[in-house]
Order: structure tokens, then C-alpha cells, then sequence
């Protein structure tokens, strides 16, 4: 398998920002990012985006008059500012994100927490914390972790005048300084399955997440668990989706994906909001398919369909601005890999994807699920310990 | 330091030097009629690595029979159950396993098919929307299996979520008075569940013939290729009966409209002002595209404070429909109380369109947003969003060049213009009031 990435033009510039230039597409438009990598264990990550979007509130109405809007990002391993602009104005919007970046100390402090609001957005952050528990030791003690240029990459993509852009990156960051060493973070070895249950009062709806932490794109078994990924979840022709959708009618948009952190740290999950009453049975299929996928390999013609897929998806995913941002942040780079056997995606399914690695949430009115709470304890008890 | 920079960004982002307009490029077209009535539009894009084959036809939302609530989006969800060549599920199949993205939509005046995939697959991809077209191979099971995925969507997706179809769905019920543009378009449970095998076989051959659609090939492909593979795959699907679409034409609103809906899952009112947009392709209509810029789109727009959202078509845009629409001004907020303030807010700024021209730094940042605008609806999923309005000017015009004369249309659009577009059409008497509340 091959993933094609246009060719980057790369510079490296004092003290050691990180700039990628991507000329891109026919709309004279030009996405600016500033990337950066934020693994941290203490929790500082959503603090730090609350503070970049204070920071940038001055700068919106210049934003929007260019065409474009200011939004900080949070993803595992990375906070990134965006904005994207008609083309003439990239150099200021560079300097505009620049110095949000570089104003964000001076705004820390009392940002509140802001709870997710929908089942979703719950779901997802309650699955978060379980696979990434923050830390409560000492270490938290001594302030949020280091931002400078040496976890820094400023992302330009589309149509620009390239000596123009250049020239702004350089006056906008030139003279920052280092400020440390941000400190890469882990999944913590998971012990399980995990099974959380968060009560959300009339919830007409459950949310239901799966998932597990899995070795990244350095590893050689990832381009295996890409196919696992597809055939299992990932495409809506794929066993999850056909099952619960399809078939049973249980779910309207299932999907699983793998996230991966610039810092290598990746899981997967499978997502799927259903209506209450069938919250056990969906999470049940879930889990059978997980079984069956890492207890008998899938056929050949199974497979080379994935892989096909993958090959159009990852076009697909590099047809955006966006898309080409996010490649360019996480380092995807053109490189083979070697074809993928259905004994290659059973392994990785039953190795990955072990019941004891499993972190499972289910978000809804928990006392109206009843009988189904005791059910779907014993369906991931099951799994645990099959016959 | 901060508020230093904040003033230069602003004063640059407002300067006639700093922004000297890039535009689009213009877009190769071939167009022609198949002798069946098929319209053929082939885009070719040199910056492209992927194709994209669209599938347009004239039958949405408001064009579905009276009496078929909601058919229109459950045939959709059919066409993807088999065909004479692919038994349920191939399609899908075959598209995943060449890579392919595909999905279908369900919009006011049309309902679209449509696959991205790598070239390679052009000719299948083709091949396979052929054969859907030429004739629906369904059973009791797949109609059975769809009604269960339509009204799961319908539960999901509406009844079950606070705010749940607010305001695409809602706002055209209290505005509109014909029941093409009135009815609920997602359609009820009871009678989802009363449509037969006979209605969908009847359904595909009324409207899902050639003379009633217009298939777009855009991306990377060769022209002369896809001419071949349509003239072989394509040209032999009969023409069907003559389409008569209905009327949808609203009679002229006269005095403000009032809605007011309890939302039992709600925890905090959300409102929508919303007014019936100028005919397409008039002076007003372009006009009216600059005024959602200046008044709700983005942080710098008029009525931004009052954390306005909104637009025209809110299930798609400016340019891909056809027939009676609203602009829709929405807002969610705390308390009911907040309601006269907030309708007072959107007033005010109407009438302060119709009182004087905006002037000329108003008027260029607006244009300035409405162009990037444009371009982010082209660029939708990787280039799809041209491929929509080749397809929608096709359809509605019999023209997909207009695509290339879009640009043009905003830069011609005057102060005086906004003025009379807001004294015409945007005045207290024609603003729909609708708000949906909690329990």
C-alpha cells in the first residue's frame, strides 16, 4: 500500500519552528495553522485552548474581514490555531496566529472548565480520561508544559505567495525563544475491559464508545490495523456498520476510526449513538463482532476490498486544505507497505483489541436503560471470559 | 501590545491595496444532451488526483407528491438496496472496494447519487449508476430494511435531540403557505410505513428516468473516455414520460408570520427571523447573498453579538436550488425573555439597511467574504461542492456555465442594490417569527 502526499517544501527556521509550505488546489484561498504538540498528563491541554481562543477574540473581526475565522483545535497530542484566509491576507494571518501563540502566558489562570454538552462530546471525553488518566501526582505541580518553537509547526496550505510567506514566518517567530521541552505522554497499560456508565437524565438516546489503545505509524503493524480498522468499522460496508445498521436497524452512523497523536500515542474506537431501548443489544453486536474479527481471519476478497479503500481514502483525505494540514502535522509520509493477509488482520484484532484492553462507555439516562445495565455488565463479562 | 496589532490586522484586512482580488479559475465545461434527455456535464480538473460522478434528479424534498411525506428521502435510501446488476449491498461493495467515497442527499429541488473515487474506477462507477438508473430491483426485505434505517435516522437525528431539525425543518412549515415548500420533508413514521414495492417501482419510473436528470463527471478523468463510457452505458436507458413538477410558487406574505413549538427535550429557547429571498438570478438575489454576509456570517458581521447563525438554503446554499426559499436568521439563548430584544436586534439592523447605503469599506469586506464563501462551497469535500452546482445549474438552468459567471454577479452588486433588496424584501411584514421553546 502506498500513501501519496504531494511533495512538502520543508524549512527549517531559528530557533527551530518547523514550516511546511504546501501549494494546493485552485481556490485562492490559504489555510494557516500553527501546530502545536502538547502531550501532557496534567491536563493543561483544554486550559492552554481556552487561553488561545481569549487571546484571539481581539483578532476576530480582522480575521473574518479576510475572508476566514480563528479556531483553536484540541486533539490527542496537539493544540492547533487555524485560520483560513483569502490569499492575500496569509502573511498577516500568520502574524496574527503568531502572536496569539506567543501572548497565551499572559491569559492563563482562570479559565473555567467548560463540561461537554451533548452525549456525544461526553461520550468521547469520558473515554479520553479513562484511556488517558490525568495525573494527580507532584509532577502536575509545576505549571502547564512547555510551548516553543521546538514543538512548533506552522502549516501553510493552498494558493500563496511563497516569498511573502516566508518572509512573515520569519518576522512573526524569529525571535522566540525555547521555553522547554514539552514531555510526550502514553496511554497507560490498560487494565480491563473498562465499562463506564455516565447518567444523563432523560436522555432520549445512548451514546456508546469502544475502544483501545494500539501501537501508532512507527510501528509495522499499523498499516495491518488500517485494515482491521476498514473492515471492521470503518466503511460503511464493513461488519460493525452492516450489522447494527444495515441489519438491525440499531444505529444511523456507526463508525470506528484509529486517532493517532503527532507523538506516535494512537488508539481506536468504535462510536455509535442508538436509541435506548436497544443500547445492550447494539453494544452486544459490537462486541461479537470484535470476537469474531480476532477468532477467524477474513477472506482474501474481504481484505483487498479494505485495502483498496484505504488506498481512495487517503486521497480522499488529502483533497482538502484541511486534509493536507492535518498530513502535514502528523508526518504521513509516501512509504510501502507490505500487502495485509486475513491472518494479519485476525492477529492484530485479537491482539489489539483483547478483551482486557477494551475501555467501553455508555452515556445516557441510566436509569431509564433498567435491566439493560445489568445485561451489558454481563455481555463485556462474557467477552472477558468466553467459553 | 495586543490591542497595537488587533488595529493593524484590522485596518489591513479593510485596505483596497492589501487585497487585490484572486479569483477562480475558470472551469473547462462540456455539456450536451443525451438523445434521451440525459444532461452530461464533464468538468476535467488538472489539480485533481480523484474523479467524482454526481447523479442528479429532479425529484426532492418539495417536489415528493402530496400525500408522500417523506418519500422522496426514503427512495434515496432505496436506490442504495440493489439494482438489475447488483443485488443488495454490491453497490456499496463496489464502490468501498475501488476506493470509492459515495453518499446520497435529499434536498429541496433534487436528489443527488454520487461516488469520489480513484480515476481507475470511472468507467465501473459509471457502469453501476446506469444501471441504477435503468431499473430498481428491490423486495420486500430491502423496503423493509430501509423504512427501519429512514425512521432510525428520523428518530437520531430529530425527535430524539433537543433543538432536533431547528431550523431547516421547522422554519419552512410557518412560512411558507403552498404544501410543496410547507410539509414536514423528513416525513412521518405511519406513513414511511404505508409505502408499498408498487409506489417505490412507480416512484422510479415517474422520476428516476434520463430526461429528468443530469449526470456531472469532474476531477481527473479524460474527456474523451467518459464521453465513450456514457455513450455506452447511459445512452440506451430509455426516455421516460414528461416530469410535470409541481407548482411551488408561494403567493407574495403580506403581514409578519408567528410560530411558536414546545421542545420537551429543550433546555434553552432557540429562535429563527426568516424572510422569502429575491427570485434567482436578479439583482436583489446577488444583493441579498452580500447582506448574509454583512449581518450574520462571521465574527465581524452586524449581528454577531447576539450570537446570530443561519443563511439561505441551510441544506446546502446560495446556489443550489431551485424555486421559493428563506433566508433564516437563528439564534439560541438563555431565556424566553431575551426574545423582543433579540427579533428588536434583527429589526434594527434591517432598518438600517433600508435607511441609507452601506458604505464603501462595508460594502468591499462583504464582497471580500461573500468570494471566500463561494470558494469553501466549491471546495466541499475535496471539490464535490463544484460538482453540486455544475449539476444544480444544469438541472435549473440548462446552463452549467453560470458556475463561472457567479464571481462576476458579486462584484456587481451596489450599495443602492443592497438598499432596494432590503427595502423589498427584508421588511417587518415579511419576517417569519418562530420559536421553539422548552417545556
Amino acid at each position: 500500500m502506498c500513501l501519496l502526499v504531494p511533495a512538502l517544501v520543508v524549512a527549517q527556521r531559528r530557533p527551530s519552528v518547523a514550516v511546511t509550505l504546501l501549494p494546493f488546489g485552485a481556490s485562492p484561498k490559504a489555510l494557516v495553522r500553527v501546530a502545536l504538540t502538547m502531550d501532557d498528563d496534567c491536563g493543561w491541554r483544554p486550559v492552554l485552548a481556552h487561553a488561545f481562543e481569549r487571546a484571539g477574540r481581539p483578532f476576530a473581526d480582522s480575521l473574518a474581514h479576510m475572508g476566514g475565522a480563528f479556531a483553536v483545535t484540541t486533539r490527542p497530542g496537539r493544540i492547533d490555531l487555524t485560520a483560513d484566509v483569502l490569499s492575500p491576507f496569509a502573511p498577516a494571518a500568520i502574524a496574527i496566529l503568531a502572536g496569539v501563540v506567543r501572548s497565551r502566558y499572559s491569559d492563563l489562570g482562570a479559565e473555567p472548565a467548560v463540561p461537554p454538552s451533548n452525549l456525544d462530546s461526553t461520550a468521547a471525553a469520558t473515554f479520553q480520561d479513562a484511556l488517558f488518566p490525568v495525573t494527580q501526582s507532584g509532577s502536575c505541580s509545576g505549571g502547564p508544559p512547555a510551548i516553543g518553537p521546538q514543538a512548533t509547526r506552522v502549516i501553510i496550505v493552498g494558493r500563496f505567495e511563497t516569498p511573502l510567506v516566508q518572509q512573515a514566518i520569519i518576522t512573526a517567530f524569529a525571535h522566540w525563544l525555547s521555553l522547554g521541552t514539552a514531555v510526550p505522554r502514553t496511554a497507560h497499560d490498560p487494565v480491563g475491559p473498562s465499562l463506564t456508565f455516565v447518567h444523563r437524565a432523560g436522555a432520549k438516546q445512548v451514546a456508546l464508545v469502544v475502544g483501545a489503545p494500539t501501537p501508532g505509524p512507527a510501528d509495522s503493524d499499523f498499516a495491518r490495523l488500517r485494515v482491521m480498522n476498514t473492515v471492521l468499522g470503518g466503511g460503511v460496508f464493513s461488519r460493525i456498520t452492516r450489522n447494527i445498521r444495515e441489519a438491525k436497524g440499531y444505529a444511523y452512523a456507526p463508525a470506528s476510526v484509529l486517532v493517532t497523536a503527532p507523538s506516535g500515542t494512537t488508539y481506536w474506537t468504535e462510536t455509535a449513538d442508538v436509541a435506548a431501548n436497544v443500547a445492550e443489544p447494539a453494544l452486544s453486536e459490537i462486541i461479537a463482532e470484535i470476537t469474531r474479527l480476532g477468532a477467524a481471519a477474513p477472506d482474501t476478497t474481504e481484505v483487498s476490498g479494505a485495502e483498496r479503500y484505504l488506498v481512495g481514502r487517503s486521497l480522499f483525505d488529502l483533497s482538502t486544505r484541511l486534509g493536507q494540514a492535518d498530513a502535514a502535522e502528523l508526518g504521513i509520509t509516501t512509504r510501502d507497505s507490505p500487502p495485509s493477509t486475513g491472518e494479519d488482520v485476525r492477529r492484530v484484532a485479537h491482539t489489539y483489541l483483547a478483551p482486557q484492553r477494551l475501555t467501553i462507555v455508555v452515556v445516557g439516562d441510566t436509569l431509564a436503560l433498567g435491566p439493560q445495565l445489568a445485561a451489558m455488565r454481563k455481555a463485556v463479562s462474557t467477552f472477558l471470559a468466553p467459553e | 501590545m495586543t490591542r497595537l496589532l488587533a488595529a493593524l490586522a484590522l485596518a489591513l484586512a479593510t485596505s483596497t491595496a492589501a487585497a487585490q482580488p484572486m479569483r477562480y479559475p475558470v472551469i473547462p465545461i462540456q455539456y450536451e444532451h443525451l438523445p434521451n434527455g440525459l444532461k452530461v456535464v464533464l468538468a476535467p480538473d488538472s489539480s485533481a488526483s480523484l474523479v467524482m460522478i454526481g447523479v442528479y434528479y429532479a425529484i426532492g424534498q418539495r417536489t415528493e407528491p402530496v400525500g408522500r411525506e417523506g418519500f422522496a428521502h426514503l427512495f434515496e435510501h432505496l436506490m442504495f438496496e440493489g439494482s438489475t446488476n447488483l443485488p443488495p449491498g454490491a453497490l456499496i461493495r463496489l464502490i468501498e472496494s475501488n476506493g470509492g467515497t459515495f453518499n446520497g442527499n435529499t434536498r429541496f429541488d433534487f436528489t443527488d447519487y454520487f461516488e469520489i473515487t480513484p480515476p481507475a474506477a470511472l468507467e465501473r462507477m459509471l457502469w453501476a449508476e446506469a444501471d441504477r438508473m435503468r431499473g430498481l430491483v428491490v423486495d420486500d426485505a430491502a423496503l423493509g430494511r430501509q423504512k427501519a434505517i429512514v425512521k432510525s435516522e428520523i428518530r437520531l437525528s430529530y425527535v430524539n435531540q433537543p433543538d432536533g431539525g431547528f431550523p431547516w425543518l421547522d422554519v419552512p412549515q410557518v412560512a411558507n403557505r403552498n404544501w410543496q415548500n410547507a410539509h414536514d420533508f423528513r416525513g412521518r413514521p405511519d406513513e414511511i410505513d404505508s409505502a408499498t414495492l408498487a409506489d417505490a417501482r412507480a416512484f422510479h419510473s415517474a422520476y428516476y428516468v434520463p430526461n429528468n436528470a443530469v449526470l456531472v463527471v469532474s476531477g481527473a478523468f479524460r474527456v474523451s473516455e467518459a464521453q465513450a463510457w456514457i455513450d455506452k452505458y447511459f445512452s440506451e436507458i430509455p426516455r421516460g414520460d414528461v416530469v410535470r413538477r409541481p407548482d411551488v410558487t408561494e403567493p407574495p406574505q403580506t403581514a409578519e408570520r408567528r410560530g411558536v413549538r414546545i421542545d420537551s427535550l429543550a433546555k434553552r429557547p432557540v429562535l429563527a427571523v426568516a424572510f422569502h429571498m429575491p427570485p434567482r438570478h436578479t439583482r436583489a438575489f446577488w444583493a441579498t447573498v452580500l447582506i448574509d454576509q454583512l449581518l450574520i456570517q462571521g465574527e465581524d458581521s452586524w449581528l454577531a453579538p447576539d450570537a446570530v447563525f443561519g443563511g439561505t438554503n441551510l441544506q446546502g446554499n446560495f446556489y443550489n436550488y431551485e424555486g421559493p426559499m428563506l433566508w433564516t436568521i437563528a439564534a439560541r439563548y438563555r431565556s424566553l425573555d431575551q426574545t423582543d430584544t433579540i427579533v428588536r436586534s434583527i429589526q434594527d439592523a434591517l432598518a438600517r439597511l433600508r435607511k441609507q447605503p452601506v458604505d464603501s469599506t462595508a460594502l468591499r469586506v462583504a464582497r471580500q467574504k461573500a468570494h471566500s464563501a463561494y470558494y469553501d462551497i466549491l471546495d466541499n469535500l475535496g471539490g464535490f461542492g463544484r460538482l453540486d452546482l455544475l449539476a444544480s445549474f444544469a438541472l435549473f438552468d440548462d446552463d452549467p456555465a453560470e458556475i463561472n459567471r457567479i464571481e462576476a454577479s458579486l462584484d456587481e452588486v451596489t450599495a443602492a442594490d443592497i438598499q432596494a433588496a432590503a427595502r423589498d424584501y427584508l421588511a417587518p411584514k415579511q419576517a417569519t417569527i418562530y420559536v421553539r421553546r422548552p417545556a
